[in-house]
C-alpha cells in the first residue's frame, strides 16, 4: 500500500500555481518543505511580488550580509531602509550592483546614507526598473548637486526608460533645478509621490520671468512638469505640500491631463479647488481629501455639484472633514464606491445612512471607515445591512452606536470581512462576540434610575444626563457579564468566528473577557490580532486564543494583565508569531521574556516598553538568541532600572 | 447529444456527451484538430488519467457542464480562495492523494475551473501550517540536510510582503 501513500509530486508548475494562492509568510513556510518545493517557491512570479528589505544600521559597505545565495538575488524588488551605502565606483561592488540592478524592477532607497554621485552610478545599472523610491535621502538632495551634468542626465534618460513610478517623498531638501534635472531622467513617468515636501508657492508671473529655484522645490516648476508630462501622468500624490485651492485649479486645468489618482491629504485647498479638479479629470477614480478641512464647510450647494462631478470615484476618503448640510443629496451622486473612509467625518449618522442607502454602491462597496462617527444604534445597523459584500469595516471608537445588536446585524449581513476594527467601543459586551439572543434582554433591562444608584453608592451626583448614562451603560455591562456567565444555552445566534475570513481584528481597550475567547474565538485564517488595553482577559483566556488561532502573526496585548505564565502559553502555541507587542505589561517579567528565545524564533519586532520588571540586559541577551529579532522597542525601562536602583 | 468513449490510462472505458468533454482543452482541440466528432466509435485513450480519477473528472465536468467560462488569470488581480461553492467544497472532500491526482488530471486535460478550484484547495490546507505539519498533511519527505535547512530560513529572514 505504500505507494498509495505517497502522492505523486506536483510538478514545479502546479506547485507555482499554488503558492499564487498564498501569502508571503505562508510561501516562506512551503519554501522548507523539501528541496523540490523550495525551487518552486524561488520563481519569477513569486519573487515579483515579494520584496528583499534590509534595513537599519546595516553597514552595507562590506556587502549584503549573509546573503548569499544565488536564489535570493532572482527576487525583482528590493527595499533598503535606514542603512549606509558606499558604491565604491572601482571597487568590488561594482560588480555586485552590476548584477542586482539589471534584474530589478523596483528599488527603493528610504533614509539610506548615500552620495549623490553612488545613487547615479547605481541608477546607471537599472534599465528594467519600473518603481524607483528615494524616500528621504538628505545626504543625495541636500547639496544639490546630484546629476549636475548634462551627459549623466542624457544617460539616466536611455537607462531608465521603463519607470513609471516615481516616489520622493520626505525630501525637504528637493529644489527645483534637482526637482527637473531628476525628471529629465525619467521619461515616461505616470505616477509621481511628493507626499511631504514642502512646495513654495510662487506669485504666478510670465513664463520669461520665471527661474527654477536653487534652494527650493517651487509650485511653477512642477506645474511646468506636469503639462510637458501630461498625457503620460496617472497619478499624484501631493500629501502634505502646502497647496492651496489655486494652485489645484491650475494643475486640474492642464491640457490632455487625465489624472485617476490624486492624493491632497493635509492640504489648505477650497472648494473650488476641488470642484475644478473634479470637473476637469473626469478619469478620476481615487480621491484622497483627508483633513482637507475647508473643502466642504462653505456652500452645500458647491459641495453637491462636487459629489455630483464624481460619479467615477471608487476610493473616497473625507477622513476628518465637516459637511455639515446635505451629506444625504452628495452620497446619493456616487454609485461606483469600492473604498469609503467617513472617519470622524462631521455630519450627521441620518444622513451617512440616507445617503447611503440611495447611492447604488450596495454592491460595489468593500471598504467602510465609520471610526469616531457620531452616530445611533439604528442608522448604523441600518448602514451595515446596506453593504453584503463589505470587506473590510472599521468603527473603531464608536461609543454609542457600537452595541451588541450592531455587532449581530454586521455577523448577518457581511460574512465577507477581512479585516474589522471594533476597538474602544465600550458598549460591546461578551453576549455580542458570543452571538447571545439575550442581547436584547440586556438592551431592555431597566436600570434602577441613575440618582437612587448614586444615592445607594453614596457618592456625589450632579443630575446631568451624560453621569445617568454613564451609569446605565455601566449597570447593561455588568448585567450583560452576568448573564453571558451564567448562560448554558450558546447555539441560538451567530458567533464572531462566522467571520470565517477574518484576517485582522482590532477589538482593544472592550470589556471582552474569557468567555468570548473560549465561545467565539476560532478563526481559520486570522493573521492580526489586537485586544490592547482589554483588561478583563486572563492569562486563561490569552492561551485559550494562542491556541485556537495557531495563524496569528500580530500580537498586540499591550497595556493588559497578562503575567508571565499567560506569555509562555501563548508563545508556545503562536510558532508563527512575527510581532508582538506587551507594553506596560506591568506583571511581565524578565524570565518571561526570555522564553520567547525558545518559541518565537521568527520574531521580529518586540515592545517592550514600560515593563517595569524586564530588564534591558534581558533584551540584549533575547536579541543574542533570536537572530531575526531586529526591531525592538523598550522605551523607559533604563529610565526605569535606574528609578529602581535609587529606591534599593 | 452525440457521445464520445474516454479510455481511462487502465482501460476502462466511459461514454461522456461531446459538450461535457469538451470542457477539456485537450479532448476538445483533439475532437477539432483531428475532426473525431463525426466518428462515433472513435475512442479517445487517457493514458495520463486512472478510471477513478476519470470518474470523479467526469462527475465535476457533468455537474459544472453550463458554467461560463473560467476567467483567466490576472496578475496583478489579488487571488482568493474563499469562493470555493458548497457543492465543489464536497465533491473536493477527498484524501490528499486523490486531490493531487486530480490537479494533475485537471492540468492534463486543461480543465480550468477544475484545476482552480483544486489549486485553492489545496492551498487552502497549506496556509497557517508549519513546514513539518504541511510535509505531515501531504506525504512528503524532507530532502533536506539541517545546513541546507538553517540555510533557506536566513534567507527568508529578509524577504517581506509590501
Amino acid at each position: 500500500m505504500a505507494t498509495c501513500d505517497t502522492p505523486p509530486p506536483l510538478p514545479e508548475e502546479l506547485l507555482v500555481k499554488i503558492f499564487g494562492y498564498l501569502n508571503l509568510n505562508d510561501v516562506l513556510e512551503c519554501s522548507l518543505v523539501n528541496r523540490h518545493w523550495y525551487r518552486a517557491t524561488h520563481t519569477q512570479g513569486l519573487h515579483r511580488r515579494t520584496w528583499l528589505r534590509f534595513r537599519n544600521q546595516l553597514d552595507l559597505t562590506e556587502g549584503f550580509p549573509r546573503v548569499t545565495a544565488p536564489h535570493l538575488w532572482a527576487f525583482t524588488k528590493i527595499h533598503l531602509q535606514g542603512i549606509a551605502l558606499n558604491y565604491n565606483e572601482g571597487g568590488s561592488w561594482v560588480h555586485m550592483w552590476s548584477q542586482i540592478m539589471p534584474r530589478l524592477s523596483s528599488l527603493v532607497l528610504e533614509k539610506v546614507e548615500a552620495s549623490p554621485n553612488d545613487l547615479v552610478a547605481i541608477l546607471k545599472w537599472g534599465h528594467n526598473l519600473r518603481e524607483i523610491g528615494l524616500i528621504n535621502l538628505r545626504d543625495v538632495f541636500m547639496s544639490g548637486t546630484i546629476l549636475e551634468s548634462k551627459l549623466e542626465r542624457s544617460c539616466l534618460n536611455g537607462v531608465l526608460t521603463k519607470v513609471t513610478t516615481l516616489d520622493l517623498a520626505h525630501n525637504s531638501f528637493l529644489s527645483d533645478v534637482v526637482f527637473e534635472r531628476m525628471m529629465e531622467c525619467v521619461p515616461n513617468l505616470a505616477h509621481l509621490s511628493l507626499r511631504k515636501c514642502p512646495i513654495l508657492k510662487t506669485p504666478m508671473g510670465p513664463a520669461s520671468e520665471k527661474k527654477p529655484n536653487r534652494s527650493v522645490l517651487t509650485f511653477s516648476v512642477l506645474l511646468e512638469f506636469i503639462r510637458k508630462q501630461a498625457q503620460r501622468l496617472q497619478s499624484l500624490d501631493l500629501v502634505d505640500t502646502n497647496l492651496d485651492g489655486m494652485r489645484l485649479q491650475d494643475i486640474a486645468e492642464v491640457d490632455n491631463l487625465n489624472l485617476r489618482t490624486v492624493k491632497l491629504a493635509k492640504n489648505p485647498i477650497s472648494q473650488e479647488g476641488v470642484l475644478h479638479l473634479v470637473r476637469c479629470q473626469k478619469s478620476l477614480t481615487s480621491l484622497d481629501l483627508d483633513q482637507c478641512r475647508r473643502v466642504f464647510l462653505d456652500y452645500p450647494a458647491t459641495s453637491l455639484q462636487i459629489f455630483q462631478e464624481m460619479e467615477q470615484i471608487q476610493d473616497l476618503n473625507l477622513r476628518l472633514l465637516s459637511i455639515p448640510k446635505g451629506l444625504d443629496t452628495c452620497l446619493s451622486k456616487l454609485h461606483n464606491l469600492v473604498r469609503l473612509d467617513c472617519t470622524a467625518l462631521d455630519s450627521s449618522s441620518k444622513h451617512l445612512r440616507k445617503g447611503l442607502a440611495s447611492s447604488k454602491s450596495q454592491k460595489s462597496l468593500r471598504s467602510l471607515n465609520v471610526s469616531s462617527f457620531m452616530s445611533s444604534p439604528e442608522n448604523f445597523r441600518a448602514i451595515l445591512s446596506l453593504f453584503p459584500n463589505l470587506e473590510e469595516f472599521s468603527a473603531e471608537n464608536c461609543q454609542e452606536a457600537m452595541v451588541d445588536a450592531c455587532l449581530h446585524t454586521l455577523l448577518e449581513t457581511c460574512p465577507k470581512i477581512k479585516a474589522l476594527n471594533i476597538g474602544s467601543c465600550p458598549r460591546l459586551s461578551d453576549l455580542g462576540f458570543c452571538g447571545l439572543a439575550k442581547v436584547d434582554q440586556a438592551d431592555q433591562v431597566s436600570f434602577v434610575g441613575p440618582i437612587e444608584c448614586m444615592k445607594l453608592d453614596g457618592k456625589i451626583f450632579l443630575g446631568t444626563s451624560a453621569e445617568g448614562e454613564v451609569i446605565n451603560d455601566a449597570a447593561r455591562m455588568s448585567t450583560a457579564r452576568t448573564l453571558a456567565e451564567t448562560c448554558h444555552d450558546w447555539t441560538d445566534m451567530a458567533k464572531l468566528d462566522k467571520l470565517s475570513h477574518l484576517e485582522r481584528l482590532t477589538l482593544c481597550n472592550s470589556d471582552i473577557t474569557d468567555i468570548s475567547i473560549q465561545r467565539a474565538f476560532n478563526f481559520f485564517c486570522l493573521r492580526e490580532i489586537n485586544l490592547s488595553k482589554c483588561l478583563f482577559i486572563s492569562d486563561t483566556g490569552f492561551i485559550m486564543l494562542s491556541e485556537r488561532n495557531p495563524s496569528l502573526e500580530v500580537v498586540d496585548i499591550s497595556q493588559t494583565s497578562i503575567t508571565d505564565s499567560g506569555l509562555v502559553g501563548c508563545v508556545q502555541a503562536l510558532r508563527r508569531l512575527v510581532k508582538l507587542n506587551v507594553s506596560q505589561c506591568r506583571s511581565l517579567t524578565s524570565s518571561g521574556i526570555l522564553q520567547l528565545a525558545q518559541f518565537s524564533t521568527r520574531l521580529r519586532n518586540l515592545d517592550v516598553s514600560l515593563c517595569p520588571k524586564i530588564k534591558t540586559e534581558t533584551i540584549d541577551d533575547l536579541q543574542s538568541r533570536l537572530p531575526r529579532l531586529r526591531n525592538v522597542k523598550i522605551r523607559g525601562l533604563e529610565i526605569l532600572e535606574c528609578i529602581q536602583t535609587f529606591e534599593d | 447529444m452525440p457521445t464520445i468513449k474516454l479510455q481511462s490510462s487502465d482501460g476502462e472505458v466511459f461514454p461522456v456527451d461531446v459538450e461535457i468533454a469538451k470542457q477539456s482543452v485537450t479532448i476538445k482541440t483533439m475532437l477539432d484538430d483531428l475532426g473525431m466528432e463525426d466518428e462515433e466509435e472513435e475512442i479517445v485513450p487517457l493514458p495520463n488519467v486512472n478510471a477513478a480519477i476519470l470518474k470523479k473528472v467526469i462527475q465535476w465536468a457533468t455537474y459544472h457542464k453550463d458554467d461560463p467560462p473560467a476567467p483567466e488569470d490576472d496578475e496583478n488581480k489579488e487571488k482568493r480562495t474563499d469562493d470555493i461553492t458548497s457543492w465543489d467544497a464536497d465533491f473536493l472532500k477527498v484524501d490528499q492523494g486523490t486531490l493531487f491526482e486530480l490537479i494533475l488530471a485537471s492540468n492534463y486535460l486543461d480543465i480550468k475551473g477544475l484545476l482552480d478550484v483544486t489549486c485553492k484547495t489545496v492551498a487552502n490546507m497549506i496556509k497557517g501550517k508549519t513546514p513539518e505539519e504541511i510535509r505531515k498533511t501531504f506525504n512528503i519527505k524532507n530532502d533536506f540536510t539541517p545546513s541546507e535547512e538553517e540555510q533557506v530560513r536566513k534567507e527568508n529572514e529578509w524577504c517581506e510582503e509590501k
